[in-house]
This record gives structure tokens, C-alpha cells and sequence, in this order.
């Protein structure tokens, strides 16, 4: 033990003398701050229109309560002369299709600076329509493309694409150097084997650079306040160092076996760049060319045309349709108004639900479609260390795909209670209407003013949750052991040699 | 370990500079590729890079033959169903509205720019200009979001990668192995011996370009006529000579580093770090710093700005007065007494008023992207893949400016759609109550959506990315020929 401390000891003071290591380490520290600042800007703008959208959803039931306030106070007052009834919240239909504003926001978690993951391809905040889910479904945040399609700078882009190439460049001398300088012989001829060399250094050189990362990186994020300095936040960043660890140690073993294999650091620095690039360029893009060729998802504009012609088949079939709603509907059902007859702004919601009833096929294949491929990108992804590691980071901050679609399903159950909602308020109305016609908005027909009472979306409870750390993660450790053992096999194959 | 440790031999002989100068060339060159047609490495890399571009390049033939293929019936559906939706009111057709697909240009398989990133579509309907929806990054499998496989991958960062891999040692060897001397004292030029190793280079990187040339020749064959640039050609022809000097330059800061680099570690670590900085660090730090050359609006507050300007469809007050005019114009009392259409004059006027609050809006984001594009363009000069980028996605038309033209010429369609069905309607008032309804004739007469990507502007591409491209090579240039002059007369350690 003593010696192995020894050992560790005299290899980290060397280690440290060499000016290229600190500049590599403090070179590499920018890059990891940089890439925290960048995530913490982005969350900040993320939070600021989730704000700003509260804000609005707020103001805008304000603004309909005074206006409400003012006009079934005095309907005749001249203000309201010219107004239109879909373009006013006093009025039902112009309140469901043009004047609600609802907005559904994903919560985010404390730890979501440290990954921007998917969250600048699926918005958090989408503003939530009674008519269709259309709007959440299309929903996009305002980005210049480019960003996007070269990939952001994040803290999860330096930890998992740039740390590789330090702890490689760090631990590349590792047992090359004593081969090259011939100091090899005399430290076995001491007792210390060479295995014990290559796993202790390059263990204490990872670890010790890894710690060194994560106090930086925490340090800052606790004093700029990407993380909160409470339980949730220090949690954060538990689950983050804590993947931070596993796949250093996945990078480690990497280096282990390099070092054990190579005969000088130059060739170890060589094999170490070549393996960077196989895991971190190669596989990657091999998983996502092979999920696209044997999962692919049908062309959207498939989808456009099925939604067309499903638009078509519901304006042709307007009158069966309604008649059939109205017969499963006896109590709004109109007694003068034939169901052909029924204004175009009282039927648009069944219209809306037939439309989705005839897409109901198409939506189901391109979801198994989606499905699919993300399974098979989910399976495939374990041949990938550094799909596991994005995964895992993108996962941990609650900026992953999965997480995305939790939400989108929450949405949309929201959707379908905010459309029941007020199909139930327009059928009303128009009976109301129909008993006791008034020339223009009033209550007991179109007029409405309940704001407080249509539904506003409340996420649930596991979805504000903070995750746990994802178990796909510990596969890391799994790929970390196979390198270490082919350092071993390579050091043991190596001894073979020597003896015979 | 490296992959060309040759030491090229040759004589020198009493021939005038020029023959000698090209005798060592040509010496260099074929000593230098018999060796590496000798060395297995070479063909690892090789045979690793050639199955990659291969798989890069078929994907993007497929994926593009395919989008190509369901766009082009998605668009002829489109104008079908627009041409047949029978008769109704000219208001009730605007409403119907058509979709329009962006068209892709055979080069975008090359490198697809932000395509994925991009909505493909738009629905063009009366009074609001619609995004364009439906992303392919939205029906992404996973977490993967960097390096998407692609020719322009292959070509931007791997065939550099591969360059190193290749010819690190080109003459940190020699020096490493003590030949440095026997180098100097052969009298052959050493320019000549850097300008026959760096071709060489120079000839497997392309190599790896191989297999995306032949899958978009065949892409090409396949579309026909169907390219969607008024100047294929010359985009053609400055995409390949774009990547030759991107290559080029990665040929002569390789030569530099292995002539100057005291030892072959030395060499690749200089290299390593100058490809990750150069082709990793700098090209995702320029977008992420452009942002604040022109701060964009969230899409809640870009919405929530265009709503509340949109307010009435116009002004009250105005549209009484010219309800007025027309009356007193005509000498009739009341609306139903015009010989023109109250109601299409009005959806004119909502028209011109949206259209108007549309580029009050659009106008700026429009403005604050294209100052985020000079923004990112600035980054050319410090890194020649931000440079490469730029041109070869501006090239092949899929970069963020083209797609603003696609967008801004949906737009215009959209207008013209709807001044002929407003003006259709204008002209023809209801009769006896019943509603005027317009047919096929109206509908065939508004012009089919034609688009193709204007004319490549010569001087900004010049100045964003040609200029930053050309800088970069006479730079990388000027290094090598300093670390080769350091190579002939300085210490040979």
C-alpha cells in the first residue's frame, strides 16, 4: 500500500512539474466553463419566456374579466360597437378559437444547465389550443438553425467530446514513458508490476483531473447560479458528477489499455486519437445511419397529404357527422336548427375531433414509427459509450426525448379536457341562443365569462420530480471494465513474452 | 508509429533549378505512394474512410431521392386538390389554402446544412403567414445531436483527422530518426519534397470524397431536370474547388507542423489540438456567440408581438370612411346596392393591413438572423471549417439564408393568392342573397409556386467565406514554407 501511495505520490509531482499539463488542465477548465456559461444562458432565456408566457396567460384572463366586467355592464355602450364576436373573449366561440391563451410549461429541473440535451429542438412552453394539438405539435422555439444543426456548446458537449482527448493526452506517458526512458526494468526490478503501474497512475491521474473538473465546474455553477446552493441543486450536481465519473472512468480504462499496449507515447498518442475518433465521431453516427436505414419514419409530407384529404372527407361528410354527434349528444342537440345547418363555429370542435378521428391511423404509424427507431437507437446505443454518456447527461438535467414525450402526452390529455371543456360551453351557448336569440353577445347565449373556470395545465408531480441517476449509465462502468481487462491481457501477454 | 517515415534519396545533378526542382517531385511523389502503398495503416484509414464516406454518401442519396420523391407528390397533390375543390366563395378557398415543400438541390445531400432543422413545409391560407413546420430533427431517435453522419461531415472533419493520421510523420520522422542531415545533404528542394508528400496528402483525402461524388452523379442522373438553382454549375464547380483549398490548407498546416515539431508526439499533439480546436471548439463557439450580435425574440414574446398588432383587421373608423366613398362613388344608399363586393374590398384591406404587421415583425427576426449568419461568417478567418461550412451550405442551398428565400417566397405566393381571390371577390357581388361562388377557371388562374434559389451574390460569398477559405490556405501556406526554411537551416535536433 505504502508503495503504491509512493507510487502515485513521485508520478502526480512529476506529472505536475510539466508545464504542458497545467496548461492542458487550465486550458481545458475555459472550455468546460464556457461550456457551462453557454447552458446557463440558454436556460435563462428558456426560463424568461416560461415567465413570459405566465405572464401573458395571466394578463390575458385579467384583460377578458375587466373587459367582461365593462360589456355585460353596458353592451349597448359605443366602445362595443364595432365589436366581432371572434375576436372577443366575451364571446364563447371568439374566447375558444382566438382569445385563450393557455400555455402548457415543462418544468425544469435544477440541474438542467449543465445539458441543453433536446431542449432547443422541443420547446418547453407550448401555448396550448382547444381545437387540435396542432400547435403543439409543430411548436418550435426561435433559433438560428445553424445552432442547432452543428450541435451546441454545452458543458455536455466539453465533458463528453473534449475531456476524452485530456484524460488520453494526460495519461498517454503512463508506463510509454518508463519504456522509452528504459526506467521500465528498474521499477520491476523493485516489485512494483507493471499492471499495478498502469491501473495506479492512470487512475490516480483520471481521478485526480476528474475531481479537479467537477469542483471547477460545481464551484462556478453554485456561485453564478446555474445550480441553486440547496438540497436540489447540490443534488444536481451529485448526479452529474457522478456521470462525469463514470465516464471518466470509461476514458480511463481507455488509456489503461493504450498504455499497455503501446511501446511509446507517441504511439500511444496515436491509437488514443484514432480510438477518440472511433467512439466519439464513428459509432455515434454508425447507430444514427443505422437506425434511419432500419427504422425509418414515414415522410411528413405523407403526412400532410393525409391530413388533407381527412380535411376533405369531414367538410364532404359535415351533416352525417353532426347528425351522429347530436344523436350521441341528445342534450345540445338544436330544436330548430337542422345539424346541416349549425353555424360553422359551433360544429369547428366536432369538426376538429372528426378530423382527428380519420388521422387516427396515420398518427398511430408514424408514433410505432418513432418508436421503433427510438428503441432501436436505445439498443444499439449500448455499443456506444458516448451515446450512453449524452443520454445520460441529457437525462440527469431533464432535457432528455424521453422526458419530452412525457410531457407532450400530459399536454395532450390537457388538450383533450380544454376541448371537452368548451365543446360542452359552445353547445350550451347555442341552445342557450337558440331558445333566446339576442342580436348580439349576451349571457345565457354566447356570452361568457367564466375564465377561471377552463383548465390550465398542471404538470405532474414526476414530472417536476428530479431523476434519478439513469441506470443506462452504469453500463459505462461495464465498458470501463472491459478496457481495463484487455490491459491486463495486454500486460500479461507482454510478461509471457519476456519470460519466453 | 506513423504512417510515411520515407526518406526520399536523390542526387543532386547539374541540371538547370526547374528540372531538378521538378525531378525531386516528381521522385518525392512516387517514392512517398509506393510507400504508402506499402504501409498497412494507410489502408486502414483508407478502407475505414472509404466505407464511411460510402455509407455517408448513400444515405444522403437515398434520404434525398426520397424527400425529393414525397415532396414532388406531396406538391402535385396539392395543386390537384386546389384546382378540383369545386365551386364556393373565393374567401372560403383562401381559408382552403395549398401547402407548398421545399425543394432540395441535388447538392444539399452533400451536406445538408440545417435541412433537418428546418421546417419542409408551409400552409399558405388567408391573413396569417404561417411558420414552416415539421422538422426532421423532430422525429429524431436520441440523444446524439453532434456529428450526424453526412459527406460534409466526412469532408469538414474526418478527411482532416484522417490527413493527420496520415502524415504527421511527413518530416517530424526524419528529424525523429536522426535523418534529418541525410535529407539536407541529398540537394534535392525541400519544397518540392513537402509539395510531392502534401499532394499525396492531398490525393487520399479526396479519395475519401470518392464515394459521395459518385452517389450524387447518380442523384444528379436520377433527378434530371429538376434542380432547383438558377446556377448549378458554377455552384458545382466552386463547392469542389471550396473543399480542394479546405483540404489543401489542412495539407500545408500538416506539412508546417511535421516540419517544425521536434518529434512526432510533438507533431500530433500540435495537430491534434489545432483539429479540435479549429473543426470542433471554434465552429460551435461562433454560432453560440453570434447570438449576441443580434439577440433573437422568444417565439412566446415574437407571437404574443404579432397578435396584439394585429388587433382589428383594420381600422374601424378607416374602413367606414372608405365604405362611404364608395357609396357616394357609386350613388347607391347601401352595401347591398354596389356593383362590387363589400366583402372582398374589406379582406383586401385586412390583407394589406396583416401583410403589413407581418413584415414589421418578420422583417426584424429576418434581420437579426443575417446578422447572426455575418456574425458566424467572421469566425472564417480564425477557423477554415467555419469557413467551409459557410460556402458549402450556402452552395448547396441549405444554409439559413436560402431557407429565409424559401420562406420569403411562400410568402409572396401567399400574397398573390390572396389579392387575386380578394380582388375575384371584389369584383363580384352577392346576388339576391346568395353568395358569389368562383370555380376551376379562378383557381387555375393563380400561377402555380415555382421557386428556385436566386443566383449565388459573388461578393458576399467573397467576403464571408471565399476570402476567410483563400486567407486560411496562404496562411497555412506561409507557415509551412517558414517551418520548411526552419527544417533546412536549423538545428537538426
Amino acid at each position: 500500500m505504502m508503495r503504491t501511495l509512493a507510487l502515485v505520490s513521485f508520478d502526480l509531482r512529476s506529472l505536475l512539474r510539466e508545464r504542458g499539463t497545467l496548461l492542458l488542465l487550465a486550458a481545458a477548465l475555459l472550455l468546460a466553463w464556457y461550456g457551462l456559461f453557454e447552458g446557463t444562458r440558454f436556460q435563462r432565456h428558456a426560463q424568461a419566456a416560461q415567465h413570459a408566457a405566465a405572464v401573458q396567460e395571466t394578463s390575458a384572463r385579467a384583460a377578458a374579466h375587466e373587459l367582461a366586467a365593462r360589456y355585460f355592464a353596458n353592451p349597448d355602450a359605443p366602445e362595443f360597437a364595432a365589436l366581432l364576436y371572434y375576436r372577443t373573449p366575451i364571446d364563447v366561440r371568439g374566447y375558444a378559437f382566438r382569445e385563450h391563451v393557455g400555455f402548457a410549461a415543462l418544468p425544469a429541473l435544477p440541474g438542467a444547465a449543465l445539458a441543453i440535451g433536446q431542449a432547443d429542438i422541443a420547446p418547453g412552453t407550448v401555448r396550448v389550443r382547444a381545437e387540435s394539438m396542432e400547435s403543439v405539435r409543430t411548436a418550435a422555439e426561435i433559433e438560428h438553425p445553424a445552432r442547432l444543426a452543428s450541435g451546441r456548446y454545452d458543458l455536455m458537449f466539453f465533458v463528453v467530446y473534449l475531456w476524452p482527448l485530456v484524460l488520453l493526452t494526460l495519461c498517454a506517458s503512463v508506463l510509454t514513458q518508463d519504456r522509452e526512458s528504459l526506467r521500465l526494468r528498474s521499477l520491476l526490478l523493485q516489485g512494483v508490476g507493471s499492471a499495478r503501474i498502469v491501473l495506479v497512475q492512470v487512475g490516480a491521474r483520471a481521478l485526480l483531473a476528474t475531481i479537479l473538473l467537477i469542483g471547477a465546474v460545481g464551484g462556478a455553477a453554485l456561485a453564478g447560479g446555474a445550480l441553486a446552493a440547496d438540497g436540489a441543486g447540490l443534488a444536481a450536481l451529485g448526479r452529474w458528477a457522478g456521470i462525469v465519473l463514470l465516464y471518466s472512468a470509461f476514458w480511463s480504462a481507455v488509456a489503461a489499455a493504450l498504455c499497455a499496449c503501446c511501446a511509446n507515447r507517441m504511439s500511444a498518442a496515436f491509437a488514443g486519437f484514432g480510438l477518440w475518433l472511433l467512439f466519439a465521431i464513428v459509432v455515434p453516427a454508425a447507430i444514427d445511419a443505422a437506425a434511419r436505414v432500419k427504422a425509418p419514419v414515414p415522410p411528413r409530407e405523407r403526412y400532410v397529404q393525409s391530413m388533407r384529404d381527412a380535411l376533405d372527407q369531414v367538410n364532404a361528410n359535415r351533416s352525417a357527422s353532426l347528425a351522429r354527434f347530436y344523436d350521441s349528444h341528445p342534450e345540445w342537440k338544436p330544436a330548430r336548427t337542422a345539424p346541416g345547418e349549425v353555424s360553422s363555429s359551433v360544429s369547428r370542435l366536432h369538426r376538429a375531433q372528426e378530423l382527428e378521428r380519420i388521422m387516427g391511423g396515420v398518427e398511430r404509424e408514424f408514433a410505432l414509427a418513432e418508436q421503433a427507431r427510438s428503441s432501436l437507437f436505445e439498443r444499439l446505443s449500448t455499443v456506444s459509450p458516448v451515446t450512453l454518456a449524452n443520454a445520460a447527461f441529457a437525462a440527469a438535467a431533464g432535457t432528455d426525448h424521453a422526458r419530452q414525450r412525457q410531457f407532450i402526452a400530459e399536454v395532450a390529455r390537457h388538450q383533450t379536457a380544454l376541448r371537452d371543456w368548451f365543446q360542452q360551453a359552445i353547445q350550451r351557448a347555442a341552445l342557450g341562443d337558440e331558445q333566446a336569440q339576442c342580436a348580439r353577445t349576451c349571457l345565457g347565449g354566447y356570452g361568457f365569462r367564466d375564465f377561471d373556470r377552463v383548465p390550465r395545465f398542471v404538470a405532474s408531480p414526476a414530472l417536476a420530480a428530479a431523476p434519478a441517476l439513469p441506470a443506462r449509465a452504469w453500463t459505462l462502468l461495464l465498458w470501463a471494465g472491459v478496457f481495463a481487462a484487455l490491459a491486463l491481457a495486454a500486460l500479461a501477454l507482454e510478461r509471457r513474452r519476456q519470460r519466453g | 508509429m506513423q504512417a510515411n517515415s520515407n526518406a526520399t534519396t536523390l542526387t543532386a545533378l547539374p541540371y538547370p533549378p526547374e528540372r531538378v526542382w521538378r525531378q525531386a517531385f516528381v521522385g518525392a511523389w512516387l517514392a512517398d505512394w509506393r510507400e504508402r502503398r506499402r504501409d498497412w495503416r494507410v489502408a486502414l484509414v483508407l478502407a475505414l474512410g472509404l466505407a464511411l464516406g460510402a455509407s455517408a454518401a448513400l444515405l444522403a442519396a437515398l434520404d434525398l431521392d426520397r424527400a425529393r420523391s414525397a415532396r414532388a407528390a406531396a406538391a402535385s397533390a396539392e395543386s390537384a386538390r386546389w384546382a378540383h375543390q369545386g365551386s364556393k366563395n373565393p374567401h372560403s378557398a383562401a381559408h382552403y389554402g395549398v401547402y407548398v415543400f421545399k425543394p432540395l438541390p441535388t447538392l444539399a445531400a452533400l451536406d445538408p446544412g440545417v435541412e433537418h432543422f428546418v421546417g419542409t413545409s408551409v400552409w399558405l391560407e388567408a391573413h396569417k403567414q404561417n411558420d414552416m413546420v415539421y422538422r426532421p430533427a423532430a422525429d429524431g431517435a436520441g440523444a446524439d445531436r453532434q456529428f450526424r453522419l453526412s459527406p460534409a461531415l466526412m469532408l469538414q472533419v474526418l478527411a482532416p483527422a484522417a490527413m493527420i493520421f496520415l502524415g504527421f510523420g511527413m518530416f517530424a520522422a526524419e528529424r525523429e530518426r536522426g535523418m534529418l542531415p541525410a535529407l539536407r545533404l541529398n540537394g534535392a528542394p525541400l519544397g518540392a519534397i513537402a509539395l510531392a508528400r502534401g499532394a499525396v496528402l492531398l490525393c487520399l483525402a479526396f479519395s475519401l470524397s470518392l464515394p459521395a461524388i459518385i452517389a450524387i452523379a447518380l442523384v444528379k442522373w436520377r433527378a434530371g431536370a429538376l434542380e432547383p438553382l438558377a446556377d448549378a454549375g458554377l455552384r458545382t464547380l466552386l463547392f469542389a474547388g471550396g473543399y480542394l483549398v479546405y483540404l489543401a490548407t489542412w495539407a500545408a498546416l500538416i506539412t508546417a507542423a511535421s516540419a517544425f515539431a521536434s518529434s512526432m508526439r510533438a507533431a500530433l499533439a500540435i495537430l491534434v489540438t489545432a483539429w479540435t480546436i479549429l473543426t470542433l471548439v471554434l465552429p460551435r463557439a461562433a454560432v453560440e456567440l453570434a447570438q449576441s450580435a443580434a439577440p433573437l425574440p422568444s417565439m412566446q414574446a415574437f407571437r404574443q408581438a404579432i397578435d396584439d398588432a394585429l388587433g382589428m383587421p383594420d381600422d374601424p373608423a378607416e374602413a367606414e370612411r372608405h365604405k362611404g366613398q364608395l357609396l357616394q362613388q357609386y350613388g347607391v344608399k347601401t352595401v347591398a346596392e354596389l356593383p362590387v363586393n363589400w366583402a372582398g374590398i374589406s379582406q383586401l384591406r385586412s390583407e394589406a393591413h396583416g401583410n403589413d404587421v407581418y413584415d414589421r415583425h418578420y422583417g426584424p427576426l429576418f434581420a437579426a438572423l443575417a446578422a447572426q449568419d455575418r456574425a458566424i461568417a467572421l469566425a472564417g478567418w480564425l477557423s477554415p471549417t467555419v469557413a467551409i461550412g459557410g460556402l458549402s451550405s450556402r452552395l448547396a442551398a441549405s444554409d439559413n439564408a436560402s431557407h429565409i428565400e424559401f420562406v420569403q417566397a411562400a410568402e409572396r405566393q401567399r400574397r398573390l393568392m390572396q389579392e387575386l381571390l380578394n380582388s375575384d371577390l371584389a369584383a363580384h357581388p352577392d346576388r339576391n342573397g346568395v353568395k358569389y361562388e368562383a370555380g376551376e377557371a379562378l383557381w387555375r388562374s393563380i400561377p402555380p409556386f415555382r421557386f428556385n434559389y436566386a443566383a449565388i451574390d459573388g461578393a458576399q460569398l467573397a467576403v464571408r467565406s471565399l476570402l476567410p477559405l483563400a486567407a486560411g490556405l496562404v496562411f497555412a501556406l506561409g507557415l509551412a514554407l517558414a517551418a520548411l526554411r526552419r527544417l533546412r537551416s536549423g538545428s537538426v535536433k
